[in-house]
């Protein structure tokens, strides 16, 4: 392993110091997490000295429809969906708002806001929200999209299921592996902080989007998630972006994770292909009937 | 003896790695039952320790060849035999056996297939979509001589469908008249589109193509990781299912420990009956299709039993209670074998199954059946009558069943 892929990964690394020499500071001295409690003992997984993230947590941001600071909206089709469909309000997640986009990615993120609800036959997975197709969302957006998800940890392995599309991520803890392909979810790495839960995130493909504004990465990607626990009850979790080709320096998103109180709380299928079929398929039988 | 294939699979464009043993371990070595004394690891809190990869590849046919009569074990000799013809793929009762050589094999799946028009629109080479690289070396892991995966009923055969099943079996087919292979999306099967790829328990079952499971365990939960595209979650503490409102494709699981043995109550499962339609998908699919055109009802209750027999071995029993489908319920058992492979630390994961994202697949048959409506309309009959084949089968052997239990009573 590594022989074949550690050159791509190589030269992007590069490429990001050269693109980003601010941002690699800033990615360094952002390890302090913002109202982390400094006396929180979380309790430990049984039998062993690290924190147990054992639970099923939920983000309560509004971030899904757009990462960076965003008004109500009567959303896309307000004659067939009333307020159902309309955008909720809310505060960015992304440190200080901005986003650092190169000139021209910044006007194929635009084109995306603009096709987000488009379905082209022709290229299914690059065009439109993958989201609306029930595609795999992707890390960090998994994270942050309105359902729960789980995460089941062991001693030298953490399983994170969410309940979107079914997507899931088997993270090996200390024993980093470089992408042998890349992946709609990544290939994730851990390593434990303190009680911080690190995940390295790369191997992605460029298909996958922030949010429903069409904030978009290429397949240079590479997230640092943080989970670290604040009280018995909540994770902070913070992600650094990184991304030369898309991005002129690495940025940062944060944000409380909830742990789901209800006594009874599981995670339940939302395999939501079926519920797209209509969606991605319908036009071919319709045109085709003209 | 070892070998690594990555794969990307046609038009659903499916990635996944499979990493493969051919292990042949000392002759009879235990078939059935634990090694004495033996007993597995405890995680740090307690539980027994059953993660791992795990390589659910069987040798043992689903259901109990011909030729083999009553009996429930297989000779050594016998074994070695139908190693040797790579008959791992062979439907239950076809003593129809096939070379191991993959190219050899090939060969023939290519020669018997269903071609026409060579070269044409409507060329077609049904039943050998798939070559035999895609799939495991046919050289298993040979840890049972049973003779059959079905070890109740005594017979070694799946119980017959009920009438009632049948006649709905029929009935998606009178709705299907008239329609053509792809009119729409709902006229391909649930693995064509990539809903689901055989559903529970088809999917536990040795799957040539990928035939790993990954189980990881948290206090309170244990998680099997599925190659197509999910992760079962099952709950520990003892909770009560959720209610019969909610359906779902892979049901509701619930587990507790018997011993070392793990125990896990399914049920709340979708009617996937009427989702009957020609391709793959089926829960009693997989790679030997005892049900190919059958679901399962939301009557199935499925319970599965992990048991650790030695360090390298788990044995894998489930049984179905599903009286909307089958005349009385059944079990099976196979084995499943650490993967070596996993094992040396060479792979620690399963590849995401990403199916959905990239089925160009479904989108080219809805535009082929349009673009020629005269084939598309000859390929649903075909397949409409493979299907009427294998219902009028199934319907001899309730026929069968019910005069068998008639004379005994």
């Amino acid at each position: 392993m590594g022989t074949w892929s550690g050159g791509r990964v190589g030269v992007i690394a590069l490429a990001a110091v050269a693109v980003a020499g601010v941002g690699v500071g800033f990615w360094l001295s952002g390890q302090p997490t913002a109202g982390q409690s400094q006396t929180f003992q979380a309790a430990r997984l049984k039998g062993t000295d690290k924190p147990d993230l054992t639970g099923i947590w939920q983000a309560l941001t509004t971030a899904n429809w757009d990462i960076q600071d965003h008004s109500a909206d009567a959303g896309p089709f307000p004659r067939l969906m009333g307020i159902w469909g309309a955008q909720h309000p809310g505060q960015g997640i992304v440190e200080g708002n901005e986003l650092p986009y190169h000139p021209e990615a910044l006007a194929k993120k635009q084109e995306n806001f603009k096709r987000r609800l488009a379905v082209d036959h022709d290229n299914l997975n690059t065009v439109g929200d993958p989201e609306a197709k029930c595609f795999l969302p992707g890390v960090p957006r998994a994270t942050y999209m309105p359902f729960p998800f789980q995460i089941l940890q062991s001693t030298d392995k953490v399983v994170i299921a969410y309940q979107f599309a079914n997507a899931s991520r088997t993270i090996p803890i200390d024993k980093a592996t470089e992408p042998p392909v890349d992946f709609w979810m990544g290939w994730s790495n851990g390593h434990w902080e303190g009680d911080t839960l690190v995940v390295d995130v790369k191997g992605f493909n460029d298909m996958t989007w922030f949010d429903r504004a069409g904030n978009y990465h290429s397949e240079a990607l590479h997230v640092v998630e943080r989970y670290t626990p604040v009280s018995a009850n909540h994770l902070n979790y913070e992600a650094t972006i990184e991304d030369p080709k898309v991005f002129t320096r690495p940025w940062k998103i944060s944000m409380p994770l909830y742990r789901r109180m209800e006594q009874n709380v599981q995670l339940l299928e939302f395999k939501c292909v079926d519920l797209s079929e209509e969606y991605l398929y319908g036009g071919l039988v319709k045109q085709s009937t003209q | 003896m070892r070998r690594r294939l990555l794969g990307i699979m046609g038009a659903a464009a499916v990635t996944m790695t499979i990493a493969l043993v051919a292990l042949v371990p000392a002759a009879g070595q235990a078939p059935d039952g634990a090694a004495k004394d033996w007993k597995p690891g405890t995680t740090p809190w307690g539980d027994p320790d059953l993660q791992g990869m795990w390589d659910t590849r069987t040798f043992t046919p689903m259901e109990r060849p011909a030729v083999f009569g009553s009996r429930e074990f297989m000779t050594e000799e016998e074994a070695a035999s139908r190693e040797r013809q790579g008959l791992t793929r062979v439907q239950s009762g076809d003593e129809d056996e096939q070379g191991n050589d993959l190219i050899e094999q090939d060969a023939r799946r290519y020669a018997t297939a269903d071609r026409k028009d060579e070269g044409q629109p409507g060329y077609r080479i049904a039943g050998a979509e798939y070559n035999a690289f895609w799939s495991a070396d046919p050289t298993q892991p040979k840890v049972s001589l049973r003779t059959s995966q079905v070890i109740d009923p005594p017979d070694g055969r799946v119980p017959p469908l009920t009438r009632a099943a049948l006649e709905k079996w029929a009935e998606n087919d009178r709705v299907r008249k008239g329609r053509s292979q792809a009119d729409n999306w709902e006229d391909r099967g649930l693995s064509e589109r990539c809903i689901i790829r055989n559903g529970l328990p088809g999917e536990m079952r040795g799957d040539t193509q990928q035939p790993l499971k990954q189980i990881v365990q948290a206090p309170g939960f244990v998680a099997i990781v599925m190659p197509y595209g999910y992760v079962r979650i099952v709950p520990l503490n003892g909770s009560p299912h959720v209610g019969a409102g909610i359906r779902q494709w892979n049901g509701d699981s619930r587990g507790r420990w018997e011993g070392t043995t793990l125990v896990i109550e399914t049920t709340n499962f979708k009617n996937t009956i009427k989702n009957h339609v020609p391709g793959h998908g089926g829960p009693f699919g997989g790679s030997d299709h005892v049900h190919y055109y059958l679901g399962t009802g939301e009557t199935l209750k499925l319970t599965e039993r992990f048991t650790p027999t030695d360090a390298g071995t788990l044995e894998y029993r489930y049984t179905v209670e599903d009286p909307s489908v089958f005349v009385r319920p059944f079990t099976t058992v196979v084995y499943w074998n650490r993967d070596t492979w996993s094992e040396q630390g060479k792979q620690d994961r399963l590849f995401e199954y990403a199916c959905h994202e990239h089925n160009y697949g479904i989108v080219n048959a809805i535009r082929g059946a349009r673009t020629d409506r005269a084939a598309a309309m000859d390929e649903a009959d075909r397949e409409t009558a493979v299907r009427v084949k294998e219902r009028n089968e199934k319907l001899e052997q309730l026929k069968k069943w019910e005069a068998a239990n008639k004379s005994t009573q």
